[in-house]
This record gives C-alpha cells, sequence and structure tokens, in this order.
C-alpha cells in the first residue's frame, strides 16, 4: 500500500515536471548558443535588432528615437533595454525613424536596413 | 561556531550556504567586485563532499533545478518584467560595473528603486561568462529558487508527500517560476518561510525558552533578508514573518536582535542608497491618500480586486480551509493552525497595492493578478503540506503513506 503510494505520488511528480516543461518556451537552438555571447535577441523585435547592428557598426553611444518609434511603448522598452549600453538622449540629432519621409531637409541619412534608418540632423 | 556547526547538524547547511552566497554577492557588486559562479559550483561542491549523505526529498529538488537550467538555457528572457525590469538591471550592474547603476534613473519605466538580489547575481554571472548574452544570465533564477525548495525538502520529509507538493508547486507556478519575474521566486521563499515558522512552533528549542540561535533562525533570518531584495512586495512578507516570530522572540534577545538584522542588512545595501539618489516610488507617488480614498469609497472597484482576487486563489482557498477543518481533528497545536493563516494576510495586505495603484485598475489586475497571487497560492500548498506531514509523524500513520527517509 506503501509503496503504491509512493509510486502515485511519484508519478503525478513526473507529470509535472512534463507539464512544467510544456510551460516554458524552449529551442535547440538557442540552447546551441547559450553560451555565445550577445545571443537571443532573435526573440527582439526587428527594429531594436537592426538599429543594435547599426549602432554597433558606426560606433555611437548615443541616439534619439523619432515618435514613431517612441510612441511604441512595447517597442520603446525593448530600445532601451536591448541597445543599452547605448543609450537614449532627447536632444533628437542623431536618430531612428522608421519612415524616412519624417526626416527634415537639414538631415542627413547615416545608415539604414530594412526597417529602420539612422539620421543626423544640424 | 557552534551555531554553525548546529547548522550542517540539521541538514540545512546547502540551503544556507546558498542563501549566503547569494547576499555575499550583493555585499561583493557593492565594494566593487562579485562572487565567480565557480566559487558558487566550488562550495557547494565541497559541501556535499563533506555531507555525503542525501536525502530523497534534495535528490529530487537538485533533479528539478538541473530540469530547470535546462529549460532556461533552451530560450531568451522574453516575458515584459523579466527584460524591462530584472534583467534590464543585471545588464546595468553588469556594463556599469557597479551594483548602483540603475540609481541614475535612466529608463524610468524601469522602476529603478526596485532591489537587486536576483540582478546581481545575472551580472555575476555574465561576468564570470566574460560576456553579456540574453540567455544565460537568467540562470541565476535556478540557484535563487533551489535553497528555498531545499529548506521545504527537509522540513517535508515524507517522501510521497513532498513529491505531490513540488508537483504542486511546479503546476501552480507554471512558467512563472523561471521566466524571470520575481513573484514565482519570492512565492517559494515566502512558503518556505512559513513551514519554516511552523517548524519552530514545534521544535523543541523553542519549547524550552532556549536563547541560543537555533540553525532555523539562521535559515530563516537568511530567506527573510532575500525576501527584502527580491523585490518590493517582499517586504510585507519579511515584515509578517518577523511579527509572527514575535512571540518566540520573547524573552529571548538573541533570537530578537537576528530577526531584525534582515531589516537592517537591506537597510544598509539597498533603502540607503535609493533614498541618496532621490529615486521615486511611483505606488507612493503624490496623491496616494486621495487614491486610496477614492478607491475604498468605490464599491464596484473593491468588488473587481475581490474578484480578481477570489478568481486566482479560490481553489487554494478551498485547499486552505479543508486542510484545516480536517487537520482540526487531528488536534493540531493552535498555534499552527494561527501561522497557517498568514498565506491568507499577505494576500489580504498585498490587495491593498491595487487600492492604491496610481495605474488604471482593470490594467494593472489583468496584467499583474496572477503574479501576485502566485505567492499566496504557493503558500497555502507548503502549508498544508507541512501540516500533513506533521500529522503523518505525530499519529500512527493515519494517511496510509510511505515513511520519512
Amino acid at each position: 500500500m506503501k509503496t503504491l503510494t509512493f509510486s502515485i505520488s511519484l508519478s503525478i511528480l513526473v507529470a509535472a515536471i512534463y507539464m512544467f516543461r510544456k510551460a516554458q518556451p524552449w529551442g535547440l537552438d538557442f540552447f546551441r548558443k547559450s553560451f555565445s555571447p550577445g545571443a537571443g535577441g532573435e526573440v527582439l523585435p526587428i527594429e531594436a535588432q537592426e538599429m543594435l547592428a547599426i549602432l554597433t557598426e558606426t560606433g555611437r553611444k548615443e541616439f534619439s528615437l523619432a515618435a514613431d518609434l517612441s510612441g511604441d511603448v512595447y517597442m520603446y522598452q525593448r530600445t532601451v533595454e536591448y541597445l543599452y549600453p547605448y543609450r537614449i538622449i532627447s536632444d533628437g540629432k542623431v536618430f531612428f525613424t522608421t519612415k524616412p519621409t519624417s526626416a527634415k531637409d537639414n538631415c542627413r541619412e547615416i545608415s539604414k536596413a530594412s526597417k529602420v534608418y539612422l539620421y543626423e540632423c544640424n | 561556531m557552534n551555531a554553525i556547526n548546529r547548522l550542517f547538524k540539521s541538514k540545512l547547511d546547502v540551503a544556507s550556504i546558498l542563501l549566503a552566497l547569494n547576499l555575499l554577492n550583493l555585499v561583493a557588486w557593492s565594494l566593487g567586485f562579485f562572487i565567480h559562479p565557480f566559487l558558487y559550483l566550488a562550495t557547494l561542491l565541497a559541501v556535499l563532499m563533506v555531507r555525503r549523505s542525501f536525502s530523497y526529498s534534495s535528490v529530487v529538488c537538485w533533479l528539478v533545478s538541473i530540469v530547470c537550467c535546462l529549460l532556461v538555457l533552451g530560450y531568451p528572457v522574453s516575458a515584459w518584467d523579466a527584460r524591462s525590469i530584472w534583467f534590464f538591471h543585471a545588464k546595468r550592474i553588469f556594463y556599469g560595473d557597479n551594483l548602483y547603476a540603475q540609481l541614475d534613473n535612466y529608463g524610468s519605466f524601469s522602476h529603478n528603486y526596485y532591489p537587486v538580489l536576483v540582478p546581481a547575481l545575472a551580472a555575476s554571472i555574465a561576468r564570470g561568462a566574460g560576456y553579456w548574452n540574453e540567455i544565460l544570465p537568467r540562470i541565476a533564477v535556478v540557484f535563487v529558487i533551489l535553497p528555498p525548495l531545499l529548506v521545504l525538502a527537509r522540513l517535508v520529509s515524507n517522501k510521497s508527500l513532498f513529491n505531490l507538493l513540488l508537483a504542486g508547486l511546479l503546476l501552480s507556478s507554471r512558467s512563472i517560476l523561471i521566466n524571470g519575474y520575481m513573484d514565482g521566486i519570492l512565492a517559494m521563499y515566502f512558503a518556505a518561510s512559513c513551514v519554516m515558522l511552523m517548524h519552530m512552533y514545534t521544535a523543541e528549542w523553542a519549547k524550552q525558552g532556549s536563547n541560543k540561535i537555533a540553525p532555523d533562525e539562521i535559515v530563516l533570518a537568511l530567506m527573510s533578508t532575500s525576501m527584502l531584495l527580491l523585490k518590493n512586495e517582499g517586504s510585507l512578507a519579511a515584515l509578517l514573518v518577523w511579527v509572527c516570530l514575535l512571540p518566540l522572540n520573547y524573552r529571548r534577545w538573541r533570537g530578537f536582535i537576528l530577526s531584525c538584522l534582515p531589516f537592517l542588512f537591506f537597510f544598509l545595501i539597498w533603502k540607503l542608497q535609493v533614498s541618496q539618489f532621490n529615486v521615486g516610488n511611483d505606488l507612493m507617488s503624490d496623491g496616494i491618500f486621495m487614491r486610496f480614498s477614492a478607491r475604498i469609497k468605490s464599491i464596484p472597484e473593491l468588488a473587481l480586486i475581490g474578484k480578481s482576487a477570489l478568481k486566482q486563489t479560490w481553489i487554494y482557498l478551498l485547499t486552505m480551509f479543508s486542510a484545516l477543518v480536517f487537520l482540526y481533528r487531528f488536534s493540531m497545536p493552535k498555534k499552527l493552525l494561527v501561522i497557517s493563516c498568514l498565506p491568507l494576510v499577505y494576500a489580504a495586505s498585498v490587495s491593498m497595492a491595487y487600492v492604491i495603484t496610481p495605474n488604471d485598475l482593470n490594467w494593472h489586475l489583468a496584467t499583474s493578478a496572477d503574479r501576485v497571487y502566485l505567492v499566496f497560492n504557493l503558500s497555502v500548498l507548503s502549508v498544508c503540506g507541512y501540516m500533513l506531514n506533521f500529522v503523518q509523524d505525530t499519529h500512527s500513520n493515519p494517511l496510509g503513506l510511505k515513511g520519512s527517509p
């Protein structure tokens, strides 16, 4: 009787661990990359990934976001935390946008990717 | 030294060493260095080699922790608050090389006044690896979850009951336990603290009123300190534990001082710095009394909070009351029955956060009630598990379960 009770409880625990595992998102690719520098950015918006690539390429440490990016709370927070130690400042001279038409006449395009553009204004 | 010797003999050594290392890491960061993850592993290995004998429950805890490690390494941090708050703070400590880096209030959405026990550990792991990525630092949550699990394993000694308790904890917490939120972790700490309190009230040293520090008290003090440094609600949890310790510490000045130390440590290592940098708490922002008085008079809003709380906890409330009625038959000590209501006091108190919230109430409840009341749910399961274990130990196997290891 006691062994049966123990076996049942152990089965319930194993089932719980299995269900717990099913509740977690998991990917073999991520597991393989888990010890690589910078890995895991793929789950973030493509715009944030592209901004990081542009900042790394151009070597700029500070930037601003145009209203089309900063107005989206999710995008804004992901940009702030994922791009850190690159910092967002509010002077707006060097800024990212998804809409190149929003750039003023005195601004020039520094870099672009599929979703975002980096502009510098005088 | 005697207290430490007794700690080793009490089989709470691994849990207490892990708890102490987590806190020491915080102190180390505040002094400009960190505890290397290999030091954690080496210390654990040394203790395990000295110990050599392991209970079934502790082996299960280690296995579950290994499963958690594998799960954590299989996906980047992706939950909203985990990224925007906890692992952003970890990243700030890592790049800023400073425990208080976030106190410049950059990214104010990140609630920069939140304490940093897990972020500091995540930063140590990243520093140990030599780089930051979005996957590896989350393994810090497993380092933090393991101690309360080991405490529960020690106190719920019946194998079958522990299997069922652990199954209940995993199923109830779902993804919240290891997704990078602090709520699941706080829930585990509060659950283990409630069970430890119940254990202390029935312990021989407490009955004798000995002034010596017991191992249980050291572990509880370490867990209280951890709760204070996990997240803001941890202050409420630690305060409730402290209040419950008052009757035990009556005429025991050493125990009383030990029970106060977590608050002193929390103040010195975190609160003092936060107040110096003047980083604000949005919940306590201007108009708190106006919000309180407006909402406390609003029956629909109070009903909304109550409905949300009941939706998250009804099954655990029923479990708790059924267990209490069942256990009353076995003439449980009244003190245990009183302490078993501690999760209920916590749930009622934490609901006040919704009464004073500056955010839209519907939004706040929808985005956080499942996490906030998880502390109640896991604590109820653990308390019920311990009480059944107590009945099993003190009566002649009334539940017909396989005995203690």
